[in-house]
């Protein structure tokens, strides 16, 4: 009980004591207690590894309010913008929640997190997502933007409506499931060679492509070619966690590393 | 060993000694047989699913922590009664349907029935929740608290569903005395 | 107090769990009213009727069985011990482990408990478990997790209606897609029960994600379920249509009628 009242404590200080370094360029938060990061933006979002627990935003001074509008505050329709730089951030149990409450056309958002905070990402917008070096567990869901993600170990989830989705893989975690989405994108993802796997991969329309060694059913004499559900499930490695790709209109690529 | 606490014996099942589940079999064999008996009214079927219990206890013996032991081997009882209950789809006896069991116990001849099977015959016009609640409690001598966890429920609301339950029962069984 | 007020203390007066003064009112109540007086005798007469039920003697081969079983447990025990495991089963107990630790870290000591003795409750079999189990997972907060719910399932040869049903709740109204396809494609291994065609069919009636209606139709065609063809007309002629579902409804609505 005594402990965790101390971390409350501790939460609720470090809500107060964020810093705003000397040239006022990056802005931080601390992480007490926190596990998920939460981010909506319609700007692109770049996310990157450092060894502080704490959330850094890069060069914030480019998203300050103009001089004319000294003394008041910026109002958005989607947030309170209680950092003062057109973010806001609340706590929601374990997850800190950061919203971008600027416009499609306003600077992307460069956060850096430690590598082992989930994150959870939404683009409502047109901007990309690019991710890299962590070993946590990722969500992230796009309308038309690219998703980039390497030297990242998983489980990921990620779904794309029009952008592709490339990942590259330093190693495979095999506690949790892998799917990757995209619905008029294509599906390129790398893994270490030796990564045991069961794929199931559909591609409505387009072509899988790989070089791994994968063992296909030999079709029957007959002339179909066409698997009415085009989907191939196969194992590389003798098996292990489920890899699903899948693109209704692009192609596939499976790429050993 | 013999003088150890269900719990304690228990956990050491729980970490492979296995041997010790004989204790807790001649500690509870015979109240888990007659809590399924006064459920189930059926000794061949009682005997096989008390059996099931004790083979639960041991299948899931890793599932145990800590709690009550005489709790959680209720709750597997309960349950293992229940499932049987409902794969045999028994027709439930509602209050409903007491006035016409009624009518066909007045027609047989009341007096040579004993007490207990005057009270079976009450039991089984009650709602199974109704009777499970009575045998816990007044045969099984279960405290509301205890049967608050076997049941997943509060002492308070155990308590007035057993205030009701011991009422009805009143209503039916002085009806066919 | 009125005689209603005494009526429902009696059991407890009975019980002695009253106080003193509580206890005395009563008792002088019951002297001079006749009524409660008749209650109180008749609730005395079944506690005191309940007492004669003589407590009845399994006969000896409830021993003997017990006996032989806990034998074969005994000898089962120590094969286990030499047998390795495979993946699956390392997963499952690890989805357990982390289910459990998750509801313990919350500090819900309470459903903790009640947790376990819904374990405990569990039927004989493993299936009947895994299923338990995969249920409670399948809401999950992470989608990778939910995934690897969903994913069990297939393993599962007769499913019960309740993770049936858990399924296809998964399949209308995750939020995300990803776990929504694999719901659809683990579903289509069940198509044999008509609940479960009947849930396809609705889906794709009310379905706007292009994926999901691509994945829908070709399950649909594959199954052979003639009941989706007006589905597949209303997708045809509906100018909101993506080209490629259209495409796939083309190819799937000769294979129907």
């Amino acid at each position: 009980m005594n402990t965790f009242n101390f971390k409350q404590l501790l939460f609720i200080l470090s809500i107060f004591i964020y810093t705003i370094n000397g040239n006022a360029q990056d802005y931080t938060h601390s992480l007490n207690g926190i596990k998920t990061i939460k981010v909506g933006s319609t700007t692109g979002m770049i996310f990157k590894t450092h060894s502080q627990n704490e959330l850094l935003i890069k060069d914030v001074k480019a998203r300050k309010n103009p001089e004319k509008a000294n003394g008041l505050k910026a109002i958005y329709a989607t947030g309170d913008d209680n950092t003062g730089y057109g973010i806001s951030i609340e706590k929601e149990g374990d997850a800190l929640i950061i919203r971008n409450l600027k416009d499609i056309y306003s600077p992307d958002l460069e956060i850096h997190l430690p590598k082992n905070i989930n994150l959870l990402i939404q683009n409502h917008g047109l901007g990309d997502v690019t991710i890299h070096g962590f070993s946590s567990e990722i969500e992230v869901k796009t309308n038309t933007g690219l998703i980039k993600i390497t030297d990242v170990t998983g489980p990921i989830v990620a779904k794309t409506s029009t952008g592709d989705v490339n990942v590259i893989f330093n190693t495979v975690n095999q506690s949790s499931p892998i799917s990757l989405l995209s619905s008029a994108g294509d599906v390129d993802v790398t893994l270490p060679k030796n990564t045991p796997a069961n794929l199931n991969l559909k591609a409505a329309v387009g072509s899988v492509f790989t070089d791994f060694d994968i063992q296909q059913e030999k079709s029957k004499s007959s002339l179909k070619t066409l698997n009415p559900n085009r989907s191939i499930k196969t194992k590389i490695n003798n098996g292990g966690v489920d890899i699903s790709l899948r693109s209704s209109t692009g192609n596939i690529y499976i790429r050993k590393k | 060993m013999k003088h150890q606490s269900d719990e304690h014996i228990m956990l050491k099942v729980s970490n492979g000694e296995l041997e010790l589940t004989r204790i807790l079999f001649e500690r509870y064999h015979v109240k888990i047989y007659n809590f399924i008996l006064q459920m189930a009214r059926d000794k061949s079927l009682s005997q096989d699913l008390t059996q099931e219990v004790f083979y639960k206890v041991l299948k899931y013996r890793h599932t145990y922590n800590k709690g009550k032991f005489s709790s959680w081997i209720y709750t597997i009882a309960k349950n293992t009664y229940m499932d049987h209950y409902k794969s045999v789809k028994h027709h439930p006896h509602r209050l409903d349907d007491v006035e016409h069991f009624i009518k066909d116990t007045n027609q047989n001849s009341k007096i040579d029935l004993e007490i207990t099977d005057h009270l079976n015959i009450a039991l089984d016009q009650l709602h199974p929740s109704d009777k499970m609640l009575i045998v816990m409690n007044r045969f099984q001598d279960i405290k509301y608290q205890e049967i608050a966890e076997i049941l997943g429920s509060t002492p308070g609301a155990i308590k007035t569903k057993m205030h009701r339950a011991i009422t009805k029962l009143k209503t039916v069984y002085l009806k066919t005395m | 107090m009125t005689c209603t007020e005494i009526e429902n203390r009696l059991i407890d007066y009975i019980n002695q769990e009253l106080d003193t003064k509580t206890s005395d009112a009563i008792t002088h109540h019951l002297d001079t009213c006749f009524s409660c007086q008749k209650d109180l005798e008749e609730l005395k007469k079944i506690y005191h009727d309940i007492e004669q039920v003589p407590i009845v003697i399994p006969d000896n081969s409830l021993r003997e069985n017990f006996e032989s079983m806990l034998q074969q447990e005994i000898s089962l025990e120590k094969k286990k011990s030499i047998t390795s495991f495979n993946w699956k089963t390392v997963f499952q107990i690890a989805a357990t482990i982390i289910l459990m630790l998750s509801s313990f870290f919350y500090g819900k000591l309470q459903s903790q408990k009640e947790h376990d003795y819904e374990l405990a409750s569990i039927n004989a079999e493993k299936q009947e478990y895994k299923q338990q189990m995969t249920i409670s997972l399948m809401d999950h907060n992470s989608a990778s997790k939910r995934l690897l719910a969903v994913n069990y399932v297939e393993d599962i040869e007769h499913p019960n209606t309740a993770i049936l049903e858990a399924l296809i709740t998964k399949m209308h109204y995750d939020n995300h897609i990803n776990v929504r396809l694999a719901a659809a494609e683990a579903l289509s291994r069940f198509s044999k029960n008509e609940k479960v065609r009947k849930a396809l069919i609705h889906a794709l009636e009310r379905e706007s994600e292009p994926d999901m209606q691509i994945e829908l139709i070709q399950i649909l065609v594959n199954i052979q379920e003639k009941r989706a063809v007006p589905s597949l007309e209303r997708l045809l002629h509906d100018q909101k249509t993506l080209d490629y579902v259209k495409d796939q409804a083309k190819i799937g609505l000769p294979k129907l009628i």
